[in-house]
């Protein structure tokens, strides 16, 4: 692999002095290093050169003021950046995690509204849930409880995050809060009758999977984007507040049920669920990680804005695989396997 | 507000757009009008409610003082701005980064801060190299763990493959440095067989305790914190003509043959050719912005690995030096007077 980084404009991170015997040193932190000039350059270029290496001039710059040619300049800065003497001076460029984030929900609201909302699963749900088959209903919670059973595959994926100790321990704050969260559902199933034991025989809708195992990735391979995610996942719009024609968010699951007067050993479970989340204000999650993150940079958030779009087509169907699948009343509830 | 607690400054998101309903209230739409809410003022504070929202939507000032201003008590102000956030109104405004650094820059610090470590250690192997009382059972055994080394190597880097937040061209380096490392351990086999020891039983040997906390530590990185993996590949590929030179030496004084000796040198010079050493710089140059808590980090992995390097040149010295063979305990059953020497002297300090 060939050396091909050059800063742009060369920062010598130690002090130039000259010695007893007129040899030139590099005072650093760690201590002193005596440097010689290449050969063919005469000392007297070489100091004036290494004192020009102030992060405002460029090779270009240090060509002209110096007289040497550029190969001359090269010969010196170019072992010094290996050596971890010179750098780019640069400002680090970045914005600040909240900054981003912010950007990022105003992409991930629209395309709740569009691929979400406008959606037919929530549009049946929110205007017309009376016209719903019960089993809509049912598979709505059954597919929360497959999503929620493995929940604990993305989340713990996130545990050991490197970059930052508070967000590590947030993490794991959040990891202890959300487990088990797939037994205070289970309840709401009794009516049914269904029982642990077929849940574990059962597999969810490839819609459900799909969306368990990209989030999965994501936490392995871009955590952050992944604990962007999060917000979404567990409702920032879980309120009860109503919108110019009466559409709310997720909880308005909960509104439906009680409009068309689902069984309460059904709904109330599923409340429970809602309830403890907002009660951890699991809603904020993203946020209040987001808050210590301390920059980002433009290329990372333009990746990001990118995979947005994919998050949202999953989450999208994911709900509206529900309504595909679970309409039909003759399908059973569970899709189980011989073994 | 909860959802406020780390904002600096709270903003009207942009792109939604406030105005005056027809009594005297204030409307606010966002996503064509897809998100909605109103709210509605006594008559005597719509003016001062209308020069907040400016405020609001203008950015420029802290949580704190954001809600100073409010013209109205804390409870409304709080009510006011949830019911903003519900239907994702409101955004941070504050764009600057904290702290950190630029790639280049976190390469510079690291390397200062590796050779400050490196003056702190000292390796037992030199020593013995430079004062003439290391044996042939000793330099096959570093000869061995280093095939170690290149051996685990692919499985070691292999995980930061499957990242997908180090950026494009970081990722083609990092392949690139990946397709120029496989096969490798090919290289130190022949050297191993020139002394008798062939693949198979390569093979079955376990490394060394040391080894494997350096190649561990490079995969876990791999996996969980790419950069410290591309931080610690400088202090590992960094070419060390002055321990070669004296490797040479005594190998030709204790009548090892050049067969074994060429392609660990061959090995070193690829790396030395290759500019292995700078991969490092060449791959945390692409990153613009590194936070002051991942560059501690990464200085923490580059500063283990070599002690860990120099804990290594300590185990060699005293599990080959103490009777230990190839550690092929399956087969040989396990020199426990060896593992004492290896695990029980004082090793730990290196300093």
């Amino acid at each position: 692999m060939p050396v091909n980084f050059l800063p742009v404009k060369p920062f010598l991170r130690a002090t130039v002095r000259i010695g007893e015997k007129g040899e030139a040193e590099l005072h650093t932190p760690g201590g002193v290093l005596e440097v010689e000039a290449p050969e063919g350059m005469g000392q007297r270029d070489f100091l004036r050169l290494l004192r020009l290496l102030d992060g405002s001039r460029t090779i270009g710059d240090l060509e002209r003021e110096t007289g040497l040619d550029g190969e001359a300049v090269r010969e010196v800065v170019e072992p010094a950046v290996v050596w971890g003497l010179v750098d780019d001076g640069a400002v680090p460029a970045a914005s600040s995690g909240l900054a981003v984030l912010s950007r990022l929900e105003d992409v991930l609201n629209r395309l709740l509204e569009d691929l979400v909302f406008a959606g037919p699963f929530w549009r049946e749900v929110l205007e017309r849930p009376e016209t719903l088959q019960r089993n809509v209903f049912f598979g709505f919670g059954l597919e929360n409880w497959f999503f929620l059973f493995r929940e604990n595959e993305f989340d713990s994926a996130v545990l050991a995050l490197a970059e930052s100790a508070e967000l590590r321990a947030m993490l794991n704050d959040f990891y202890q809060e959300e487990h088990r969260h797939d037994d205070i559902v289970l309840r709401a199933f009794q009516p049914l009758g269904v029982t642990r034991d077929d849940l574990l025989r059962a597999r969810p809708l490839p819609t459900t999977t799909a969306l368990i195992k990209t989030l999965s990735w994501w936490a392995r391979t871009d955590p952050l984007f992944f604990v962007a995610t999060i917000g979404v996942l567990e409702g920032r719009l879980d309120s009860d507040s109503d919108g110019p024609d009466g559409r709310i968010a997720y909880d308005s699951f909960l509104a439906a049920c009680d409009r068309i007067g689902l069984e309460p050993a059904f709904v109330e479970p599923m409340r429970a669920h809602a309830r403890v989340n907002a009660g951890h204000d699991h809603g904020s999650v993203s946020r209040e990680l987001f808050a210590r993150v301390p920059g980002v940079d433009a290329e990372t958030e333009r990746r990001w804005h990118d995979k947005a779009h994919l998050f949202v087509e999953a989450y999208a169907a994911f709900f509206n695989g529900i309504l595909e699948h679970y309409s039909d009343p003759r399908r059973p509830l569970l899709r189980t396997g011989d073994i | 507000m909860s959802d406020f607690a780390g904002f600096r400054r709270p903003s009207l998101r942009p792109g939604v757009r406030s105005g005056p309903t027809a009594d005297g209230g204030i409307e606010f739409t966002y996503l064509d009008g897809r998100r909605f809410v109103e709210f509605e003022f006594d008559a005597g504070r719509a003016e001062r409610f209308q020069d907040f929202v400016a405020v609001l939507a203008g950015g420029g000032l802290s949580a704190a003082e954001l809600g100073a201003a409010f013209p109205g008590s804390p409870q409304e102000y709080g009510e006011m701005l949830a019911a903003l956030d519900e239907q994702g109104m409101i955004a941070e405004a504050e764009e600057a980064a904290e702290g950190g650094m630029s790639g280049v820059s976190a390469y510079a610090h690291l390397r200062r801060h590796a050779d400050r470590v490196r003056a702190e250690v000292r390796s037992p192997l030199v020593e013995a190299l430079v004062d003439g009382s290391v044996t042939r059972g000793q330099l096959i055994g570093y000869a061995v763990e280093y095939w170690h080394i290149t051996h685990l190597c692919p499985r070691a880097l292999a995980p930061a493959l499957a990242r997908d937040d180090l950026g494009l061209p970081v990722w083609e380096k990092l392949m690139h440095f990946y397709m120029t490392e496989r096969n490798h351990d090919r290289m130190m086999e022949k050297s191993l067989a020139a002394v008798g020891v062939p693949r198979e039983t390569l093979l079955r040997a376990q490394p060394l305790p040391a080894t494997m906390a350096i190649m561990a530590s490079l995969g876990v990185y791999a996996y969980n914190f790419p950069l410290a993996l591309i931080s610690t590949l400088f202090p590992m590929e960094e070419p060390e003509p002055e321990f070669l030179e004296l490797f040479r030496l005594r190998c030709a004084e204790l009548g090892l043959p050049e067969g074994f000796v060429r392609p660990i040198v061959s090995h070193s010079d690829v790396n030395e050719d290759e500019a292995h050493e700078a991969v490092s710089l060449d791959l945390l140059a692409d990153f613009p912005y590194l936070s002051t808590e991942t560059v501690r980090e990464c200085a923490k992995a580059v500063a283990d690995v070599i002690e860990q390097r120099a804990r290594l040149d300590a185990e060699v010295v005293s599990w080959y030096g103490a009777g230990g063979e190839l550690r092929d305990f399956g087969h040989h059953g396990y020199p426990t007077q060896a593992g004492k020497a290896l695990t029980c002297a004082p090793l730990t300090s290196l300093a």
